[in-house]
This record gives C-alpha cells, structure tokens and sequence, in this order.
C-alpha cells in the first residue's frame, strides 16, 4: 500500500496539475494533467487510476525529407526554437493564468534519448522552474510511456511491451522496480523500420512506420513470405541482420538484378516480389519475434496480460498479431493507446512526473536535472506502486 | 615536448549579456551552469552575475572548438531570454 | 539599453570587440545567418519550417520588448563571432595548405638539384 496523497496539492487545493515535457527524439510535446485529490488514494495501490484529466496535449514533429532521417543538432534547432511558443499555447489550452499558484510541478524528459534535443528542452524547463517558483521532476521516457498506458488503459499488471524508434523492451514490474525481462541487442525496432523507409525513400509524414504499415497491407503476395533472418536469442533479439538482409534485397529490386532469385523467377524473369511485399515480409517477421519474447516473459510472471506502448505500438498488424498470442494463453488481452499516447507525448511526461511528485521525489538541486541518452528502466525506484 | 593536455586553453572570448534585472541574470546564470562540459580538457566555460549583466567566460584550445561552444551557449541563452519574454 | 557584447582574444596576439549596432537590420531579427538548418538536409530538400519566433511587441505595440531586443541582438552578435571564427579558420588551414604546398615544391626542387630527374628513386 501507498499513499499518493503524501505530498499535498498547494495552496490547499484539492487537484495536483502538472506540466510534462518531452523532446527526446524528434517529437516536441507538452501536455498538461489534473489529478484529482482523492481520499482513496491515501492508502492503497491505484497509480493506474488518478481519474486523469488531459487538460493540454500539444505536439510538434521535426520532420525531414524522404530518404532523411533526423540529426541532433537539427532536432535540437527545432526543439529550442518551438518549446516556448507550445508551452505558452498549452497552458492557455488548459486556461492557467498563474502557474505559480496553478501549478503543481514542471515535469521534464531527463532521458534515455537524444543529448542535444533532450537539453534544449530541459533549459526552458529550468527556466520556468525558476520563474514561477515551481519544483522540477526529471521523467525516464520509457517510465513515462508505461504510466500513461497503465492510466489510460487500466490494465491491472501486464507485461509491457515498449516498441519505439529509441527503444525495444519487454519489461514487467517486479518490488518497485520496471524490469526489463528482454530487449534488444542492437537496433530499436522502430529504427529498423524508419532505416527501411529510407532505402524505399518513402515520406517521412506522418510517420515513416505508418507509411511502411500502409505498404504492407497493400502486398500482393501475401501467401509466399519472402524469407528474413529469424534472430531471436533467447530473452532479447537482434534486428540489424534483419535490415541489412531487407535493405540488399531492396537494393536488386530498384536494380532490377534478375539474378536474385528470390525476388526474379530464374526462368522468366518475372518479378515474383513487391516493394510491398519486402514491407509486409519485414513486418511479419519482426513482429513474429517480438510475439515470441513477450510470450517468453508471460510465462516467467505467470501473466497473460500485455500493454503495448511506444510509437510501433500503434501498428495495427502488431496488435493484432500480439491479440492472437494472448488469446491463446488463458484467454488473455492486449492493451494499447491510440496514437495521442503511443507516440511520444508531453502528457505521459506529465502523468509519470506527477506520480513521482506526488511521493516526495522532486528536483533538490540543479545538478539533478542533467539529461542523459542512457537511463535504463529499471534504475527509476517506482515509489507510486506498491 | 608539451603534451595536448598540458596545452593552455588560451583562446578566450568574453560574453556580457545585460538583463533588464538581477533576478532574470541570476536565473540565467543557474540555468547554464549545471551541463558538464565533454572534453574540459579543450574548452571551459564559467558563469557568473554581477547586478543584471551575466558574464559567460570561455577558454578553448582552439578556435573551431570556441566557435561551437560560443554558438551552442548563445543557443540556450536565447531560449533564457524567450522563455522569460513570453512566460512570466 | 546596455548592448551584449563579447571579447575575443588569441594566442597570436588578435583581439576583437565584437559590439552590436543596435539599428543594423542583422541585430533586428531571430532569424540567425549561422543558426538555421544543417547544410546535409537542405541539400536534400528541407523547407525550413522550423525557424525561431519573431520577436515580441509591448502591449501598446509602440515597440519591442526589452527582451526581444536583447534577443535579436543576440542573434547578430552569434552571427558576427560566428563568421570570424569560421574565417579564422579559413585563414589558418589556407596557411597550413599554402605551407605544405611551398615545403613540397622545395623538396622537389633540392632533389632536381641533387641530381635526381623529378621522379623518385627506385631504391
């Protein structure tokens, strides 16, 4: 049991509100939530349900052109030159006239990410902070993913997947911790899929995952997968096999080499293989081994509920693929966001911020609040849970 | 021979920068000063206030590693002072 | 209003006083010469969506904010350290170019009198 009530809202007030802001990869956002004061939560283990109220979630994507993808220093460029002007847009949206007195704490993305992005943002964080007057939570991203999915899905304890251009975790919460039971040796699957979207130099709007989903469901051969790496190890899986593998074959279909067989029937010379079927191919197999290492950690917590979080999460085949496995084991379910959520977001900063808040864990000293592109799930103590 | 390390970092430039009052140079002064510098060895910066003027000194081994330093905090200060313009 | 200025100071003597002209068009805009998108993403086509916020008006709209102002300067100030650096530079690796180009033509020439026939020797 806790007690989420164990720092007060200020000036007697009987809501927490709290600013989040996020900017370690190429998305901008802040969010602004309103967590009721509920007696309920003064002894007991309900991070999951604050009764959330999103009063602002404004979100601004660096974008580049097709074949790009996104550099630091041009990432961080936008970041600096949109934060003031969304964090002044945000809280008009949620009609806070004086932060001193409205809000509650400034809540920031501390890392895992990108280094200059991540400290263009924390240097209007701080700014504000003092500003107003306003303590500081410094926020890990995948934390904060995982909250905003525990709240706005209410699943009880699911095994998390974490699928994102930075990330791929499967993790489980285990004694105040966020375990990562299984992850990636080298790439993110969401960079996997981005690195492909480049070769094919489809556009990188709105996402270049979504357009590779698009393509995919287009494929005309579905029956005949083509055939990819399998590189699951255990736990973990590795991927940048998978898209060299990918890459070299999309490679002799712009050049049209008959002489790989795979792709060219050997007698006709007949293209046996779409640019939508590599996407489909690519996706099947990839999401195929996530399936089998979250499936693998369902079985160690003894769980057959999965949430799904992070940008891949939105990707429908996945879901429905990892919808399929849980029905198969004990009649679970799958949880997932829509794409407000799943993709990067000031809100879930928000939320995982104000949770910590909440339990007494603020900023003390500026030296707190130096970002990090390392900062692994589980180093965060999650005192808001049981 | 003189190691690099030894090597005095004796490319310097000076940056004054006038707020309209003590308390937003102060604020920008703690706002800069907490991000470790990645290699002290080539650059050092320091930050101090003196009534509404910050003083931002940096020391570089040369003038290519100056230029991006310079830039990059110029970069943060711009933000200090929009964020203080538009949010107070 | 007080300006912000910089002082720059080498090894090899140089000093500069970099000061703003408060009614210099470069000091009256957010938009830096030196601070927009990498040379990499324009060249693949970038349209700059991204540039900083104009400077912001007092609430009579008779003129810009302190701060603005402050901004803006700050703009043409990082713009002029910029440059000079980037020259510096320039001037420092033509230099070391021109002295390796003058060390090699002097070689050529000992060895032409040396004996040699301009090409090098097989032992």
């Amino acid at each position: 049991m806790v007690n989420l009530n164990t720092i007060p809202p200020k000036n007697n007030r009987d809501f927490y509100i709290a600013i989040g802001l996020e900017g370690s990869a190429n998305k901008l956002g802040v969010g602004i939530v309103k967590h009721p004061l509920l007696p309920k939560h003064a002894n007991s283990d309900l991070s999951y349900d604050c009764g959330a109220e999103m009063l602002s979630n404004i979100r601004d994507t660096y974008m580049t052109p097709p074949g790009e993808g996104f550099l630091p220093r041009d990432t961080a460029r936008h970041h600096r030159n949109w934060c003031v002007r969304l964090i002044k847009q945000a809280m008009a949206e949620a009609g806070i006239k004086d932060p001193t007195l409205d809000v509650d704490v400034i809540c920031f993305t501390r890392g895992p990410g990108m280094g200059a992005p991540l400290h263009s943002v924390v240097i209007a964080a701080r700014t504000c902070s003092l500003l107003w007057d306003v303590p500081l939570v410094g926020v890990n991203h995948c934390i904060g993913h995982i909250e905003m999915g525990r709240e706005i899905t209410k699943a009880q304890n699911p095994v998390v997947l974490y699928v994102s251009g930075g990330n791929t975790q499967v993790i489980a919460y285990s004694e105040k911790r966020y375990r990562i039971f299984g992850e990636t040796l080298d790439i993110a699957i969401g960079n996997c899929l981005d690195r492909f979207a480049r070769t094919l130099k489809i556009p990188n709007e709105p996402s270049p995952g979504y357009n590779i989903e698009q393509l995919a469901k287009k494929a005309p051969h579905k029956d005949s997968l083509v055939e990819l790496p399998y590189t699951v190890k255990g736990m973990d899986l590795s991927m940048s096999g998978i898209l060299a593998s990918v890459d070299l074959l999309a490679k002799d279909l712009f050049k049209c080499n008959k002489k790989n067989k795979i792709l060219f029937d050997k007698k006709t010379g007949e293209q046996k293989v779409t640019v939508e079927d590599l996407c489909y191919s690519l996706q099947e197999n990839l999401f195929a081994m996530l399936v089998e290492i979250t499936e693998r950690a369902m079985a160690h917590v003894n769980s057959n509920q999965v949430l799904i979080v992070g940008g891949v999460g939105c990707n429908v085949r996945l879901q429905e693929m990892m919808a399929q496995m849980c029905k198969d084991r004990a009649n679970g379910q799958i949880h997932a966001t829509d794409n407000r959520f799943c993709i990067d977001n000031g809100v879930m900063i928000a939320q995982a911020g104000l949770l910590e808040y909440r339990m007494g864990g603020i900023v003390k000293d500026f030296s707190e609040t130096i970002v990090t592109q390392k900062f692994r799930t589980d180093e965060v103590y999650a005192a808001w849970r049981d | 021979m003189t190691s690099k390390r030894e090597m005095s970092l004796d490319y310097t430039l000076e940056l004054q920068i006038p707020f309209e009052t003590e308390g937003q140079a102060s604020i920008a002064t703690k706002v800069l000063s907490p991000d470790p510098i990645l290699k002290p060895q080539d650059f050092q910066v320091d930050y101090s206030s003196e009534k509404n003027i910050m003083l931002v000194r940096f020391r570089s081994i040369d003038d290519r590693v100056l230029r991006v330093g310079v830039s990059s905090v110029i970069d943060s200060i711009k933000t200090i002072v929009e964020t203080i313009d538009e949010l107070s | 209003m007080t300006l912000p200025v910089a002082l720059y100071s080498a090894p090899d003597g140089v000093e500069k006083n970099f000061i703003p002209t408060p009614d210099d068009p470069r000091y009256l805009t957010t938009e830096g010469r030196t601070t927009g998108p990498s040379d990499h993403v324009l060249n693949a086509g970038q349209i700059d969506r991204d540039k900083p916020s104009d400077p912001k008006y007092t609430a009579d709209g008779s003129q810009l904010t302190y701060l603005s102002q402050l901004r803006t300067q700050l703009t043409g100030l990082q713009d002029d350290i910029n440059e000079f650096l980037t020259r510096r530079m320039e001037l420092a690796k033509n230099k070391k170019k021109a002295g390796a180009e003058e060390k090699r033509i002097q070689e050529e020439i000992n060895q032409l009198l040396d004996g040699g026939d301009g090409e090098e020797d097989a032992d």
